[in-house]
């Protein structure tokens, strides 16, 4: 039967080519996600391999999507820990290893690449090249990577939390980061989190390994071997799992999207074989035969695409990963492994996509009942079922229904939603797709009537006696075009529309981003005054690391009208500061650099006074944090300080707003994201630019927002490349049955130029209609979403949306139906002659 | 099933036993009241070993009543028996099975599958029923239609006359209760036709096959024994060839030229 079902599809290749297609690429993308995937696991670090046991401080564990770092030991344990370390035989230093934010500027740019500052000792743990020049013996000098191309001996300017600052290089490393004295790194950063222990010649590791975990006990963990891959840093770790996350949005798209087009395929392929299974029914199979007989092509077709996916995925995937490195999904370094499973495991999925997209097509094929083999070509039925109604109506509302909740979701959910969103509109306007067509084309072409030539006529009467064919074009370009518009506006909209709340929270005209640098030195905040948060991370009292902000009091006054106190006052934070200022803090900052990084560092031991904490309502429902009680918090640098909650708000931009002197005198390495400004900016700003608010707003343009862009491109990407491909092929395959049709025309007069200006003029029509349903689709939705943003952040929110994207979209598939429908007319036509 | 089909000799005739029969059937297309009535309570029988004409004017009910009889289509009232096997409570599965067993199609339009030979077309019933065609049977259902040396032609490169006698030899192959022909020479040229009308009539008369063919050609039916007449879904007239016919082919010595059979064609569509 299989044999008999292959020798039948023998001949009809063409009409599984689009199908084969579908499948190949999606098999091919899986494989090749899979590969990078499976290739995507943490590596030891430069810094660390040429150490061979190193020892970390206890890891909390974190929710998902959280990449904080991990509480620091207090300097009191660093010494005793390092102390007790270096006395293990074998082990001749223990090396605290300190990190912090450093970067070169030259010629007035700050350079881009590893913008990390350590001290000089830690050197040892790496198995980098010898010194060209000397190592760093005095603050104000460093030894820097090669690689920038200042040899020893010049001066250059290092840029650190605090500002910029002239410096002496005294040496080259072929080493990225920066390497300062031992002391110097002690100011520049908080705590210490890893221990490295060096060894000399010859020592037992596996003993020393033994020996460090009995000192450190429950202090630390100890990681030897395989296991310092533990030792990434967390900002690596992060970009990993948002590759993670694009991957697997990639990977679900695109099996998703080949259902979508192989059931398509198969089910149009049906509706023109009718004849044949008929025949089949009268000379004696039955239904389920009919059923198995399309399961089996699609089993051949399945086969052999996912076959050719698997091997193309194998192909592509190391130039995936490269891609996925430049575009920032993926830590540098990054490289493909090339497994076995991946590849199969796609196969596998790829021939269960097939079998799956036929199953419906099967059904009616085998509902094809054997005295259809004696009919003609009949008219299309209704192709309407009753299920169909309630399937279709049923998704449509689902996927209306998450267009409209992405309004309330955070931002991280966003991206989710509009996923959802439009799967299920994909769904839903699929199924419903040829009761809308018909009544749409109707009275969208009533003017056509009103022309003279023949074509008009042709064109409108042609659309409406073919329903399925049209409404089959015409459903890939309404979901592209709405899926488009929507995804695309969605991001952008709700990124102005966040970006918008935060300057309308505080009346601010211009906002200062970062420029170059991953975020502002305290001299560019002093320069540009204004309202910032200064971002760090505490650990209270057990539990994970919990994300806070340093605020000013005057910014905390400001905002006072978002964040909704709940319980105590805001002014008890101000109130609380114990005679402590710190908006005067973070001028001092300007005018004395010098003073602020050492002076933070220093005065981290006697505690910046007990300033008031505001908390926000979810953290202090989970941890019982009320207004008036006290809490203790550790630090950055691994101190611990007791402060009083004063108050509690509903609705606050960090989950604990702590007194910004505080932060920074405990978090020297801390930089802010942005400033928000009120008036016009006194001065330059180093290391910033300025954006007026609605600049702001229009292109909110953290690392975050950047990265959920350039997902949401290529989601829109693969999108519109497979309806590319679910028109190209139902034009073809309608086209290439459309023969007789063209002859007949031909025939009763008509030259080819009006045939070929028929199919142009046809295909252009539906995909018109296609596109004005697409968007009558996404904007109700995208309305609905904009008056839930300015609710939400008590503006008016902006309807952003990218019409270069959204015109790209509709040209594409514009040329695509064109030129599906013409080549095969244009190889029919000249066959007539 | 298992009929051998190169059998050169025919069956023991067993004249009482009914092939095909039809009780008070009535077929209504479309709603009740609207509708349009094709089989208006319709009783009749077509006896094994037997070839059957039905004939009538366009729109009176031939076709229905063939695709009633073989189990195509489902009458609205009456019950309908092929073999001794009542119809009625077949599932679309079961009445499937019967017809790929007891029951042959021949057709106008040929319905070969174009993609398949010749031969794949004959065995396609066996592969369908899941036994593995023997080459030997489905050679010797080919040779029966004379087509021995175009087993491995694709329809495209038949005539028409031989593509339908490959239908013929697809009908055949599993050894049917009865043969059914709607049309069978619509499509051919006068000699063709002939051929293909002179096999049928061998059938029946080598094998004892039982055939049912719908015609409006009067020259088509004076090959069948008796000529049923229906005019607005009634049988309206009925006729047989007189005496036996022998073993010869070709119409019958003493019963039924086509020129009575025109002119009572003739006679009934001036009285309606």
């Amino acid at each position: 039967m299989l044999r008999t079902g292959l020798a039948m599809a023998r001949g009809r290749w063409s009409g599984f080519a689009g199908a084969f297609t579908a499948l190949c690429l999606g098999v091919a993308l899986m494989s090749m996600t899979a590969l990078v995937h499976a290739s995507a696991s943490p590596r030891v670090p430069d810094r660390y391999a040429g150490t061979g046991v190193l020892v970390r401080t206890p890891v909390a564990e974190q929710g998902e999507g959280f990449f904080l770092e991990d509480r620091p030991w207090s300097p009191e344990a660093v010494t005793a820990l390092t102390a007790r370390l270096r006395g293990i035989p074998g082990v001749t230093a223990a090396v605290a290893d300190r990190s912090f934010y450093a970067q070169a500027v030259v010629a007035g740019r700050p350079v881009p690449g590893d913008l990390r500052g350590h001290g000089w000792s830690s050197v040892a743990l790496a198995p980098y090249g010898p010194v060209e020049g000397r190592p760093p013996a005095r603050d104000g000098e460093v030894v820097l990577d090669r690689a920038l191309g200042i040899s020893p001996g010049s001066p250059v300017t290092l840029l650190t939390a605090a500002g910029p600052e002239p410096y002496t290089v005294t040496g080259t490393l072929a080493a990225p980061g920066f390497h300062v004295t031992d002391a110097a790194a002690a100011r520049f950063s908080g705590g210490v989190r890893v221990i490295g222990l060096v060894t000399g010649a010859g020592a037992d590791l596996a003993r020393v390994e033994g020996m460090a975990r009995e000192i450190v006990g429950d202090g630390g963990e100890v990681l030897a071997g395989d296991a310092r891959a533990a030792l990434e840093p967390r900002a690596d770790e992060r970009v990993r799992w948002i590759g993670t996350q694009v991957l697997t949005g990639m990977a679900a798209v695109s099996g998703f999207v080949s259902v979508f087009v192989v059931a398509s395929t198969f089910a149009f392929g049906v509706v023109q074989r009718r004849r044949e299974f008929g025949l089949l029914r009268l000379v004696g199979a039955t239904p389920r035969q009919v059923r198995r007989m399309v399961y089996g092509e699609a089993l051949a077709v399945g086969a052999a695409a996912a076959a050719a996916g698997a091997a193309l995925g194998i192909v592509l995937a190391p130039v995936f990963g490269g891609l996925l490195v430049e575009a920032g999904f993926e830590p540098p370094g990054f490289s493909v492994r090339i497994e076995a499973w991946p590849p199969v495991a796609a196969f596998g999925t790829g021939l269960g996509v097939a079998l799956l997209a036929v199953w419906s097509a099967s059904r009616r094929a085998g509902r094809v009942r054997p005295l259809e083999a004696l009919r003609e070509a009949e008219a299309d039925r209704r192709p309407m079922t009753r299920a169909r109604w309630i399937s279709g109506a049923a998704f449509t509302l689902l996927g209306t229904g998450c267009a409209a909740a992405t309004a309330g979701a955070g931002a991280d959910a966003i991206v989710n939603y509009s996923l959802y969103a439009a799967m299920a509109l994909i769904l839903g306007l699929t199924l419903l797709a040829p009761a809308i067509v018909p009544p749409v084309v109707r009275v969208l072409s009533r003017p056509l009537l009103r022309t003279r030539g023949a074509t008009g006529m042709l064109v409108r009467e042609e659309m409406l006696a073919a329903v399925r064919r049209t409404s089959s074009t015409a459903a890939p370009v309404l979901v592209t075009v709405g899926f488009a518009v929507l995804v695309t506006g969605m991001t952008q909209t709700t990124a102005g529309a966040f970006a918008l709340g935060r300057t309308t929270a505080v009346g601010a005209e211009a906002v200062v981003v970062p420029d170059g640098t991953p975020g502002l030195s305290d001299a560019a905040v002093t320069a540009a005054g204004g309202v910032s948060l200064l971002p760090t991370t505490v650990y209270g009292e057990g539990g994970p690391p919990l994300e806070a902000a340093g605020i000013t009091p005057e910014a905390l006054a400001r905002s006072a009208g978002r964040l909704k106190v709940l319980e105590g006052s805001l002014a008890a934070g101000r109130d609380g500061g114990n005679g402590r200022d710190p908006a005067g803090n973070a001028d001092r900052t300007g005018r004395d650099r010098e003073s602020t990084a050492r002076g933070g560092g220093d005065s981290g031991a006697g505690g910046s006074g007990d300033g008031g904490v505001v908390v926000a309502r979810w953290l202090a429902d989970e941890r019982g944090w009320r207004a008036g009680r006290t809490v203790s918090l550790a630090f950055e640098d691994g101190r611990t300080e007791t402060l009083a909650v004063a108050a509690v708000v509903a609705d606050s931009p960090a989950p604990l707003l702590l007194p910004r002197g505080t932060v920074r005198a405990h978090d020297p390495s801390a930089l802010t994201r942005e400033v928000l400004l009120d008036g016009p900016v006194r001065g330059e700003v180093p290391g910033g630019r300025v954006l007026g608010a609605e600049a702001y707003a229009r292109n909110a343009g953290d690392e975050e927002d950047r990265l959920v862009w350039v997902f949401t491109l290529i989601l829109v990407g693969m999108a519109v490349g497979y309806t590319g491909l679910a028109v190209a092929n139902t034009m073809v395959m309608a086209t290439a049955g459309r023969a007789a049709d063209f002859r007949v025309l031909r025939l009763s007069g008509a030259t080819s130029r009006q045939v070929i200006g028929m199919v142009s003029a046809e295909s252009a029509a539906v995909t018109g209609l296609g596109t004005a349903l697409g968007m009558a689709v996404a904007f109700p939705a995208l309305l609905g979403m904009r008056s839930g943003l300015s609710e939400q952040i008590g503006a008016a929110a902006a309807l952003v949306v990218p019409w270069p994207v959204v015109l790209v979209v509709v040209g594409g598939c514009l040329a695509l139906a064109v030129g599906a429908a013409v080549l095969p007319a244009l190889a029919a036509v000249r066959r007539a002659r | 099933m298992t009929t051998p089909v190169s059998a050169p000799l025919p069956p023991p005739p067993r004249p009482a036993a009914e092939a095909v029969q039809l009780w008070s059937v009535s077929k209504v297309y479309g709603s009740a009241a609207g509708g349009v009535t094709a089989l208006d309570d319709m009783t009749v029988s077509f006896p094994e070993g037997t070839f059957t004409a039905v004939m009538g004017p366009s729109g009176s009910g031939k076709s229905t009543l063939l695709h009633c009889a073989a189990g195509l289509d489902r009458p609205t009232a009456g019950k309908v028996t092929i073999d001794g096997t009542d119809l009625g409570p077949l599932d679309e599965t079961a009445l499937t099975l019967l017809r790929r067993e007891r029951v042959g199609f021949v057709f106008q339009s040929f319905n070969l599958v174009s993609a398949l030979t010749a031969e794949q077309n004959v065995a396609l019933p066996l592969r369908l029923a899941g036994t593995r065609p023997r080459a030997a049977q489905v050679r010797a259902a080919l040779a029966e239609v004379g087509l021995a040396g175009r087993a491995g032609h694709r329809p495209g490169e038949l005539s028409g006359g031989e593509r339908q006698r490959v239908a013929i030899a697809r009908a055949l192959v599993t050894g049917p209760a009865v043969l059914f022909a709607d049309e069978p020479t619509g499509a051919l040229d006068l000699a063709t036709s002939r051929d293909v009308l002179r096999l049928l009539r061998g059938l029946t008369d080598d094998r004892g096959q039982t055939v049912i063919m719908v015609t409006h050609d009067p020259v088509a039916a004076a090959h069948a024994d008796r000529v049923l007449l229906l005019a607005d879904g009634r049988v309206v007239d009925e006729f047989a060839a007189g005496g036996d016919r022998g073993g010869g082919a070709g119409p019958a010595p003493t019963g039924l030229s086509p020129e009575l059979i025109a002119a009572r064609m003739a006679a009934l569509e001036a009285s309606c």
